[in-house]
């Protein structure tokens, strides 16, 4: 927030409104009924599919940053406008209300997680080269963190990455990677030293996708279609200055990215909720005393959920840090998540087990087999606890083995 | 025909961005609570034949103006809203004290309101400053009947069941069956021929008595015609005030059981570095935010626009009742025997969010309102 004078909030939204209106349409209410009844948690896209949403997207992401309304909160170095994020708010606010292409998970980990650290971490030559780019989306990041043997003990990694003259070479096997057929760009947690105790050793690079001894392939998850995929690293040769931050820091330069996610979190799983709201009303049948207490409780948690996240832009917009409400942000997501899906169970029935061709009934079990994804994505909903417990409240770590 | 409420808030999130007045508001109720409602005050309090403490009573209406905080300043008060009461209300549920603040200063003093300038202000004004009690039955028909006995005058007969504050009271707005349909009145309890008899509770710290009506004469606050619109403003209130309560309640639940957590060992190691005790923890802590959330939301609401303010007071309603049940509960579980003893003040809590839960509807019945509201 280095602005000395900030644009008037209301010229701001105006300006923003006129601007998304000379390149999209309002977004239509969805009719019940018509159209597209998908509520997928996790899109399931064929390898082209996915490269054509990704250019839809990225000529969008384009578009708004040379317009001047992306990186709104970045210096003016990076292509930014240095305004404070209440501004990225009021715009995002102002962005749904358009039928505008939607975001992916990778554009939000690029120019909300990844470009954060590079900015942090990077030399001089590699905030140049990336922290733009990354922001215009002209590259996109993926994450290659998860393994096996690492998932909410990230530091437990095993790929290694070994100095050989002058050059690093990368051998290992990461999962869970969304994007990875798209993306330009992994950002790679690597074991750098094995002697050294498990925080320490860890170095993070950031690796060309289509480095030789790359291999990608797609995960079958338990909705049946594949979102996410598994990298083989396979003696991949990067040179120094693909390092990210120092040798043995990556544990730090990890933390980094994973500590930016919090703003993004806050309106997952609130269309949905919307969705079986609009399926309770549309039933074609008085729905009994127990279903409507059920629906009712949805209604009371997604409209809990939307109040958190109010909290959290009106805090920031008064230029403060917000408090707790923050940091329970997942933990609301994937309870809403949850108790859409018991929505859809008890309104659908057979409808949901077995599909009858109806429009909007099958399609919920998109929704109830991909939503048990995000209690475990993004931070399992247990870490969630641990953070909420001793970062917030203060409680003892529990003893190491 | 209503048209439908669209299930998510609409206010501007600027409604719920932190105020630097209420934090100072809320660090100066604190102070006094900390200094005057000891737990051990309390108690006694409660247990005194008034089942308040007079000067704690004054002191709150003297320092704080407390009953004129959210009244208009052309009515006597100070101008602010219920936004602002909610702050103090947060901090009475931590204390759990008993003096009337939801009854009085919140229920009674905003049911007088309902009625134009002018009409009971012989009540209003003294209640405004906090001289007299004053009180709000329960908004239900069928207890009380009045007729016209000449003039503008009414007499009241009937019986209400359960008043919250009705022993001590000096006045209580109800509503009372009409020829032409219930409408809201005021009885003035000094001088009338009233019989009081005084309830036994499960709530230690919050009294009342059943009233029992033979003529006592009554002023009309609130005609027929318009008494449906006001008794629904103020079954909002009523709700949204005592979420706001609620939350105080919670946060209260919370800091207590960190506080144990964090000193008591047990297997050599502080129970709060166990994870299971960890998680339980974190869980109230997620409640106490959606409660925040959910009650601040519809202090606010209700103080820019009270007629529009049904689904927030619901849903304030739904969360919180939930919340504390929960927090209280679990405060017990996770202290373990010591909170299961008379001494321990955790007991008066629990029975706080037992006498609380059927009040002014419990969560079930929330969500039945909503339901219909949002047309499911």
């Amino acid at each position: 927030m280095s602005k000395t004078t900030l644009p008037d909030m209301d010229t701001f939204v105006a300006e923003a409104r006129a601007w998304l209106a000379s390149v999209a349409t309002p977004r239509a209410t969805r009719a019940w009924g018509v159209g597209s009844d998908s509520v997928a948690v996790f899109e399931n896209w064929t390898a082209e599919q996915e490269h054509a949403e990704t250019d839809r997207i990225r000529a969008y992401e384009q578009a708004k940053f040379d317009a001047g309304w992306g990186a709104l909160d970045w210096p003016e170095e990076h292509g930014g406008q240095d305004l404070p994020v209440s501004y990225v708010l009021a715009f995002r606010r102002e962005e749904a209300a358009f039928d505008v292409p939607r975001r992916t998970e990778m554009f939000s980990v690029t120019q909300q997680l990844v470009a954060p650290a590079v900015a942090q971490w990077g030399t001089a030559e590699q905030r140049d080269r990336y922290v733009r780019a990354m922001l215009r989306a002209d590259l996109i990041a993926c994450q290659l963190f998860s393994e096996t043997e690492a998932g909410s003990d990230l530091a437990a990694v095993r790929t290694r990455a070994v100095q050989r003259d002058d050059r690093w070479v990368l051998t290992g096997h990461k999962v869970w990677t969304s994007g990875a057929r798209v993306a330009d760009i992994g950002v790679a947690v690597c074991r750098t030293d094995p002697g050294a105790p498990k925080h320490a050793g860890l170095t993070v690079f950031l690796v060309p996708m289509d480095s030789s001894g790359i291999t990608v392939r797609p995960v079958r998850q338990m909705t049946g279609g594949a979102s996410f995929n598994e990298v083989y690293l396979d003696e991949v040769e990067l040179p120094d200055d693909y390092r990210l931050g120092p040798v043995g820091k990556g544990w730090n330069v990890a933390l980094t990215v994973l500590s930016a996610e919090r703003l993004d979190s806050g309106n997952l799983g609130l269309p949905n909720a919307d969705r079986a709201v609009e399926l309770a009303r549309h039933l074609g049948r008085p729905l009994d005393a127990l279903e409507r207490d059920r629906v009712a409780d949805l209604v009371t948690r997604s409209y809990v959920q939307r109040l958190a996240g109010m909290r959290v832009a009106a805090a920031l917009g008064a230029g403060k840090e917000p408090g707790p409400e923050a940091s329970v942000g997942k933990l609301l997501a994937t309870d809403t998540m949850a108790r859409t899906s018991e929505v859809a169970r008890m309104l659908l029935g057979p409808e949901l087990t077995v599909d009858s061709g109806r429009w909007g009934t099958w399609a919920w079990t998109e929704h109830v087999l991909g939503a048990p994804g995000y209690r475990i994505a993004g931070g399992t909903d247990e870490i969630q606890h641990n953070i909420l417990a001793e970062r917030v409240l203060g409680l003892p770590k529990e003893p190491q083995a | 025909m209503k048209s439908l409420a669209r299930p998510w808030p609409e206010a501007s999130p600027s409604l719920l961005a932190p105020v630097a007045e209420h934090a100072d508001l809320r660090a100066v109720v604190r102070q006094i609570l900390d200094d005057h409602a000891s737990h051990e005050k309390v108690r006694v309090s409660a247990e005194s034949p008034l089942g308040y403490a007079p000067e704690l009573w004054k002191l709150l209406n003297q320092e704080m103006s407390l009953s004129a905080l959210a009244v208009p300043e052309a009515r006597g008060g100070l101008g602010y809203g219920l936004r602002e009461l909610g702050v103090v209300l947060e901090e009475c549920g931590r204390a759990l004290v008993c003096e009337p603040v939801l009854a009085s200063a919140v229920l009674g003093v905003q049911s007088l309101l309902r009625a134009p300038e002018g009409v009971a202000e012989e009540l209003l004004q003294p209640a405004v400053r906090g001289d007299v009690v004053v009180t709000m039955a329960p908004l239900e028909p069928g207890h009380v009947d009045a007729v016209a006995v000449g003039g503008d005058g009414w007499a009241v007969h009937g019986r209400l069941p359960r008043v919250l504050q009705g022993g001590a009271a000096d006045a209580v707005m109800l509503l009372a069956g009409t020829e032409a349909g219930p409408a809201l009145f005021a009885v003035d309890l000094r001088d009338a021929p009233v019989r009081r008899e005084e309830l036994t509770t499960i709530d230690l710290r919050r009294r009342q008595a059943a009233l029992i009506f033979e003529g006592a004469s009554a002023a009309l606050l609130v005609p027929p015609e318009r008494a449906h619109e006001a008794t629904a403003v103020l079954h909002d209130l009523a709700r949204a005030s005592l979420a706001c309560e609620h939350v105080g309640v919670v946060d209260r639940m919370l800091s207590m059981t960190l506080d144990h957590v964090s000193q008591r060992h047990q297997f050599g190691r502080p129970l709060g570095s166990f994870q299971v005790i960890k998680h339980r923890l974190a869980d109230m802590l997620v409640d106490l935010e959606r409660s925040r959330s959910a009650a601040r939301y519809a202090a606010s609401v209700w103080t820019d626009d009270p007629k529009g303010a049904s689904l927030a007071a619901d849903v304030a309603a739904a969360v919180c009742t939930e919340a504390t049940l929960r927090a209280t509960a679990d405060a017990v579980q996770l202290h373990g025997g010591i909170a299961f003893t008379w001494e321990h003040e955790a007991h008066y809590y629990v029975r706080r969010a037992l006498g609380d839960e059927p009040l002014f509807g419990d969560a079930r019945g929330a969500r039945a309102r909503i339901a219909e509201q949002v047309g499911v």
